[in-house]
């Protein structure tokens, strides 16, 4: 697309064009780390399930009394020192009984075998949760962090609004146009309008119910006065009353929500709230229960059911998934690799467009903006497979192994992104390509061997369908880095004799 | 597709109205709705986080900035009408 001429009106294609590139080229570059995240946190319970390869196996169900009064005496030992704690209770996907507390904005949990209360001596780990907290926060804090991703997210909204209206004519055709023998870009447009296409409802769904979530925070509402939640026991600096056995309240719940139908208990100076489970429907209502803390008799049940919650309850139930069976939360997956695509897809589709129409071939911002591009593109896939590697290769015992484990994301993504500036400052991105597409196609194949090597002692008598899913998920996605550095090389070694090896001229081919 | 002047007076002012014309909606939307405040304002939200890209839109969407400018009030207005049948909700 040129620069219109000064007579002349721009189409509306050419205006909603230009929108689209930059809107999408700057939003994406974070917009694909939220899509990598995001995707990986749809099995965040089963990630964490992996990243602690001592889980014994476990049934699901109703704690028994004598674990409930471990986990309750856990929970005293914690109340005081730390701001927020909660006793989750057995799932289906996560069948241990876990005292949950935030430290330095990192959950931290001790574990309690659900019918034998026995303490389970699970490693410390940031688990699936730290993607999860990364893919709406980007570890910025919870008020900035979830604005700055509201505001990515609504400038995707914006995005794909602007796509949908360049490509509204041919909408249908292009769902079943994939040409990749084609001339370039003509491969990298293909890739991009199916992604988006074929999960438009998706796309739109997930940003919108993204910004929708914390709402609050994009438009606060002042007007409302703050409920009071106890005084000053939220910050856990002054004396809690002990709590009453839990096993009864539990019981007493459990007629009201279902037996299966507990999520979590949590604590507050006057009360012990017991929340209905996330997954029993699509709508997150946290129906909850509260007990007299000093008397463990039932105070109420809470339960906000006029339309305007349960529309509230829906729209973020349909964003986190909590209430999807297996099935579904693939189908999530793969659509949160499709976002993966289309905004990968986009960037590069940006860069090559750009290249061709740029008047100076080699200028500084073209240079940062390709090594932006490679450094979050498969920079952050990248990191996010390193944090399961360190995740293994670290002592169990370790007493900062949580601490490693969250900065390897961040220094191994910080690290590969100077390689890939390095790399385009040198006028040989497509390089950088081709080493960070085989080194992550190196650790995700490699990541079922580190699993069994490093799981051996467990093995026996565990469930082994998580892991498994997780290692051939890694073996798949895997096979896909090599498939593409194979063809980055190709394409590099039949463009070989072309002078100026830059980013458009080697994928262009 | 460079970043051209012609573009870049839309961007500021679509950067600059985009965020205004959501929260004009969030905060008088709640007025309009006979429901508890907690429920009207989550349905102004829910108008208030579509007007805010469809501002952008809007703004790049027609041929001359008057227009575009003219376009995005109506916008905002359209979607203050939009919501009101969500009133029907009624009071609890």
């Amino acid at each position: 697309m040129t620069t219109p001429h000064k007579q002349s009106v721009p189409s509306l294609r050419m205006r909603m064009g230009w929108l689209h590139a930059w809107i999408g080229f700057i939003a994406g570059l974070l917009l694909v780390c939220i899509f990598v995240t995001g995707t990986m946190s749809v099995f965040d319970t089963e990630l964490t399930h992996w990243m602690q390869p001592e889980t014994p196996y476990a049934q699901p169900g109703i704690p028994s009394a004598e674990a409930l009064d471990k986990a309750a005496a856990a929970v005293t030992a914690q109340e005081g020192k730390k701001n927020r704690i909660f006793l989750s209770l057995p799932s289906d996907r996560d069948p241990l009984l876990h005292v949950t507390y935030m430290d330095h904005d990192v959950f931290k949990s001790e574990t309690f075998h659900p019918q034998t209360g026995q303490n389970v001596p699970l490693r410390e780990t940031v688990g699936g949760l730290f993607f999860f907290s990364f893919h709406y926060t980007l570890y910025m804090g919870r008020m900035f962090g979830v604005i700055f991703v509201q505001v990515l997210a609504v400038g995707m909204l914006a995005t794909l609004g602007s796509g949908v209206i360049i490509h509204l004519k041919a909408l249908l055709p292009n769902l079943v146009a994939f040409r990749p023998q084609s001339s370039s870009p003509r491969p990298w447009i293909d890739a991009h309008v199916i992604a988006a296409v074929l999960f438009l409802p998706f796309m739109f769904m997930i940003a919108y119910t993204g910004v929708l979530i914390h709402a609050n925070r994009f438009f606060p509402n002042t007007a409302i006065e703050r409920p009071n939640r106890g005084g000053p026991g939220r910050n856990g600096h002054h004396q809690m009353p002990s709590l009453p056995p839990l096993a009864p309240l539990l019981t007493d719940a459990a007629e009201t929500f279902g037996a299966d139908r507990l999520g979590f208990i949590q604590f507050s100076p006057k009360t012990v709230t017991v929340v209905r489970a996330d997954n029993t429907k699509i709508g997150i209502s946290r129906d909850h229960i509260d007990y007299d803390r000093v008397t463990g008799e039932r105070i109420e049940l809470v339960s906000k059911n006029s339309p305007a919650a349960r529309t509230s309850q829906f729209l973020s139930g349909l964003h986190m998934a909590r209430w999807a069976p297996v099935p579904m939360r693939w189908f999530y997956f793969i659509s949160g690799c499709a976002g993966y695509v289309m905004f990968a897809t986009g960037l590069v589709m940006f860069l090559i467009k750009r290249r061709r129409t740029a008047t100076q071939k080699n200028s500084l911002p073209m240079e940062i903006a390709e090594g932006l591009a490679l450094g979050t593109v498969l920079g952050m896939p990248l990191a996010c497979a390193g944090v399961l590697w360190m995740n293994r290769l670290l002592p169990a015992g370790l007493p900062t192994r949580v601490t490693i484990e969250g900065s390897t994301l961040f220094v191994l993504w910080g690290a590969l992104t100077v390689h890939a500036l390095g790399r385009a400052f040198g006028r040989k991105v497509m390089k950088g390509w081709i080493e960070q597409s085989s080194l992550l196609s190196l650790l995700l194949c490699l990541l079922p061997v580190l699993d069994l090597a490093t799981r051996w002692k467990w093995i026996a008598g565990q469930d082994q369908t998580v892991y498994a899913a997780v290692d051939l998920t890694a073996v798949v996605l895997g096979l896909i880095a090599l498939r593409l550095s194979v063809v980055l090389k190709r394409k590099t070694g039949a463009t070989a004799s072309l002078s100026g090896p830059s980013f458009s001229k080697e994928i262009v081919s | 597709m460079a970043f051209s002047s012609y573009y870049l007076p839309r961007l500021l002012i679509a950067a600059l109205l985009a965020y205004p014309a959501g929260l004009v909606v969030a905060t008088f939307l709640p007025h309009l709705l006979h429901m508890p405040r907690p429920d009207s304002f989550f349905v102004a939200q829910v108008g208030a986080v579509i007007v805010v890209p469809t501002t952008v839109l809007t703004i790049f969407g027609t041929r001359s900035l008057w227009g575009g400018l003219l376009a995005a009030v109506a916008v905002i207005a359209a979607t203050m009408l939009i919501a009101l049948p969500l009133a029907a909700f009624g009071p609890q």
